[in-house]
């Protein structure tokens, strides 16, 4: 079952109403069956997974409030990363690693049949392993003052609106709302149900209908024009926005819809002037993960220049991998490190222009729009790699933009002007979205958000494709 | 229930009351919207509504149709009905709400490759309104559809098809809507594989002997209604590689099946590879149907 599945909506109304009725201890154990059976829905098997992590994480967090000094606290916190991230490992690189191997010897001339573990990837696996980091984490930091009971914890690494595609919520942002459970509001539910419409309209409609045309120019780009190839990646990097922010707002909301708070995920993304200011509004969740969790540990800017680079760009090779085994994504990693990189050193060597100190108002528009459409090419070309799995076709894609045959022939004539209206649409949402003030006044006035939530649901039903099911972001 | 949750569920009871007024009103004035744009459009679909074409020569099949007669190239007055993945039960349907809304054509080439995939396209729902034997034909297939239509009216016109008769209620040249593209020369060179699976599939027995009978239906039909009209098929080319001799082969073999062998236009016999009269492996450019449209509207109209 995923949100767009005819199945979700009973479910989250059953889900909606019965929880409305329970008292508090009940409605842990009820979401805890409610988001079991919403995830088995995929594969029960992979439950007893999801449990044991939530075992480890539970009796580890508890060793470590308990713990009187430094070495075993730190002692548990690490068997709980290490377990965690072993379960990571043996599902999702276990494979990459021992082919890779393979490929090594077979290159050195020895033959070599690796055995490859022929097992299904559970759904949502990096998402609930780096939820039971958080939990224990947070408890070893101190920032989480008491550990939880079982249930909660079930409920917070298993709660459905979460458990497939995040955002990653940490442990002290969720767990407090878990234990004071469900609240009703009409403003939160009011924003919930706004947050899930734009998540439909995202999904259904810019990254449903964007999707048949991506895939047939990335799945034999040499039958394409120069022209065709480069609508490719722009319409890829519309369609994996509208596919994951989509899926997120529909998340934030259904959480919302309780009463629940969890941080943005996607904030006008493509409206970034540079490198930094992407990552603070692309997947917020995990770059902010990454950024307390993996690059403050490991020194962040704090020992001089070269070590920050070092940093930096580990922290975005490592979160390259997380999306999988695979060299594209640490080819997209490693361009997103090197992206952060070069501004960091841009920024040293005096080269970045600030537009905000600028006097005459067209030029620092002028210098911003050309930021913002650096950035988005450069993000463009990172995108590429991340959809085609391997290098040489990476390339060959790119040679055959190079070529410019046929630069202005686009097959896709109609599918652009369709793309371009419903990318507009985004983008004017978008702009609402980034200034925060017109948002607030938005969601205020009932009439308003009223209609225009009845407009949007118009398009949906005007242009919506309701046939693809998944979502590009299961698959991590 | 407390004071403050009282007050919550009545304003939340009203906010949803607004956004459900407000989506009636809406969806009221999109469809009156989308109805009258159907209507007027230019597009080939809305012209046959319109019942004002008068043509020697009507064209009809998937989009290896639209790419086969260009009626802006012809002399003769040709009206190109083609449509994308235009299949065998709808080409029959559409070609009979042509006649039954007073439109007039003395042949009719059927693009052969739209025969092999029986069945009737759901996608043309927009104009179930306003074409009675299409919405006939699609009773079956599309019981999803006309069921979600009625929940959801705007679902109806959710097709690309409804986009294009916006895109030509603007820009009014639909009739020359076809391929401007050439094959790219690593196309050319090495053509993808898998473009010619949709069309290479084997047909069941019970499949051919129903699109059979769907063809002589519509003789029949014809036969009854339009005594002065006839019907001929045209196997339009495909790119003629190694790489895709053996799916050309294929499909020869069903249209045989279907047709008979001889009893049409087989022009993928005769194609040079040159790769200029390809928008692609399965589609003529503006050069290739230049090339052939001598040829086809010789048989056509010596057929009549």
């Amino acid at each position: 079952m995923s949100f767009v599945s005819p199945a979700f909506f009973p479910f989250l109304f059953a889900y909606l109403a019965v929880s409305a009725l329970l008292p508090q201890r009940s409605w842990l154990w009820f979401t805890a069956a409610a988001s079991s059976l919403f995830y088995a829905c995929w594969d029960w098997r992979f439950l007893f997974l999801l449990y044991y992590i939530a075992l480890v994480s539970w009796f580890c967090g508890l060793m470590i409030h308990a713990s009187k000094n430094e070495r075993s606290r730190r002692l548990y916190v690490t068997i709980s990363i290490i377990s965690s991230l072993l379960m990571l490992g043996v599902f999702k690189y276990f494979n990459f690693f021992v082919d890779s191997f393979g490929q090594l010897l077979a290159a050195a001339g020895l033959a070599m049949s690796p055995n490859i573990l022929r097992i299904a990837l559970p759904i949502g696996i990096s998402f609930y392993t780096f939820h039971a980091l958080s939990y224990t984490i947070d408890i070893y930091r101190r920032k989480l003052k008491q550990p939880t009971g079982l249930l909660s914890l079930v409920v917070y690494l298993a709660f459905f609106p979460q458990l497939v595609a995040g955002p990653i919520v940490r442990a002290w942002q969720f767990l407090p709302q878990i234990d004071r459970g469900p609240v009703f509001q009409e403003r939160k539910i009011r924003l919930g149900i706004a947050l899930i419409i734009w998540g439909y309209f995202l999904k259904v409609c810019v990254a449903n209908s964007i999707a048949p045309v991506a895939d047939r120019i990335f799945d034999a780009p040499l039958g394409y024009t120069s022209g065709d190839l480069l609508f490719g990646i722009i319409a890829y990097a519309f369609q994996i926005y509208g596919d994951f922010a989509g899926y997120s707002f529909i998340a934030i909301g259904v959480a919302k819809l309780q009463g629940f708070d969890f941080p943005a995920n996607f904030l006008a993304p493509y409206f970034s002037r540079s490198f930094s200011e992407f990552w603070r509004r692309w997947h917020i969740s995990l770059s902010s993960f990454l950024r307390d969790y993996l690059y403050i540990p490991l020194g962040g800017n704090r020992h001089g220049r070269l070590k920050e680079y070092r940093n930096l760009f580990i922290t975005m090779f490592l979160g390259g991998l997380w999306h999988g085994a695979s060299y594209n994504f640490a080819i997209w990693g490693s361009l997103h490190g090197a992206y952060l990189m070069g501004q960091r050193a841009a920024g040293d060597a005096g080269i970045v222009i600030a537009p905000q100190r600028l006097r005459w108002r067209a030029l620092r528009i002028t210098i911003q729009a050309v930021q913002m459409l650096a950035v988005f090419a450069l993000v463009c070309l990172a995108w590429m790699f991340f959809r085609i799995h391997t290098l040489d076709s990476a390339l060959s894609y790119l040679r055959q933009i190079a070529s410019g045959e046929g630069l202005l022939a686009v097959h896709f004539k109609f599918q652009v002007i369709m793309a371009i209206f419903l990318i507009a649409i985004t983008i004017a949402v978008d702009a609402t979205l980034i200034d925060r003030r017109r948002t607030v006044q938005l969601l205020k006035s009932r009439l308003p958000l009223a209609c225009s939530l009845a407009l949007l649901l118009c398009v949906i039903e005007l242009t919506g494709n309701f046939g693809a099911a998944g979502f590009i972001y299961f698959q991590f | 229930m407390t004071g403050s949750r009282v007050k919550d569920l009545t304003k939340l009871t009203k906010f949803l009351a607004m956004v459900l007024i407000a989506l009636a009103t809406f969806t009221l004035l999109f469809a009156m919207a989308c109805n009258a744009t159907l209507r007027n459009s230019d597009f080939r679909l809305s012209r046959v509504s319109q019942s004002n074409i008068n043509a020697r020569a009507l064209v009809i099949g998937n989009s290896r149709g639209v790419n086969l007669i260009d009626p802006t190239l012809t002399s003769v007055t040709t009206f190109n009905l083609s449509y994308n993945g235009l299949t065998s039960a709808s080409i029959f349907a559409l070609a009979r709400d042509f006649y039954r809304a007073g439109n007039t054509a003395d042949t009719i080439i059927v693009e052969a490759s739209g025969l092999l995939v029986p069945g009737a396209n759901c996608e043309l729902k927009p104009y179930w309104g306003i074409l009675p034997e299409l919405a006939r034909a699609s009773q079956n297939a599309c019981r999803k559809d006309a069921r979600m239509a009625r929940w959801f009216p705007l679902t109806r016109y959710d097709t690309e098809l409804f986009q294009r008769a916006v895109y030509y209620l603007i820009n009014r040249r639909d009739q020359a809507w076809a391929n401007e593209s050439t094959m790219t020369r690593a196309a050319c060179a090495r053509p993808p594989a898998g473009q010619m699976d949709s069309f290479s599939r084997k047909l069941s027995i019970a499949q051919i002997a129903r699109i059979r009978a769907e063809i002589t239906g519509f003789r029949n039909w014809l036969a009854t209604h339009h005594r002065s009209a006839r019907v001929v098929f045209v196997l339009a080319p495909f790119f003629p590689a190694p790489e895709t001799s053996g799916g050309i082969a294929a499909v020869r073999h069903e249209i045989d099946a279907l047709l008979g062998a001889g009893n049409y236009l087989d022009l993928t016999r005769t194609t040079s590879r040159d790769c200029t009269l390809f928008a692609d492996t399965l589609h003529l450019s503006r050069a290739g149907r230049d090339a052939v449209r001598g040829q086809v509207m010789a048989y056509a109209l010596t057929q009549h």
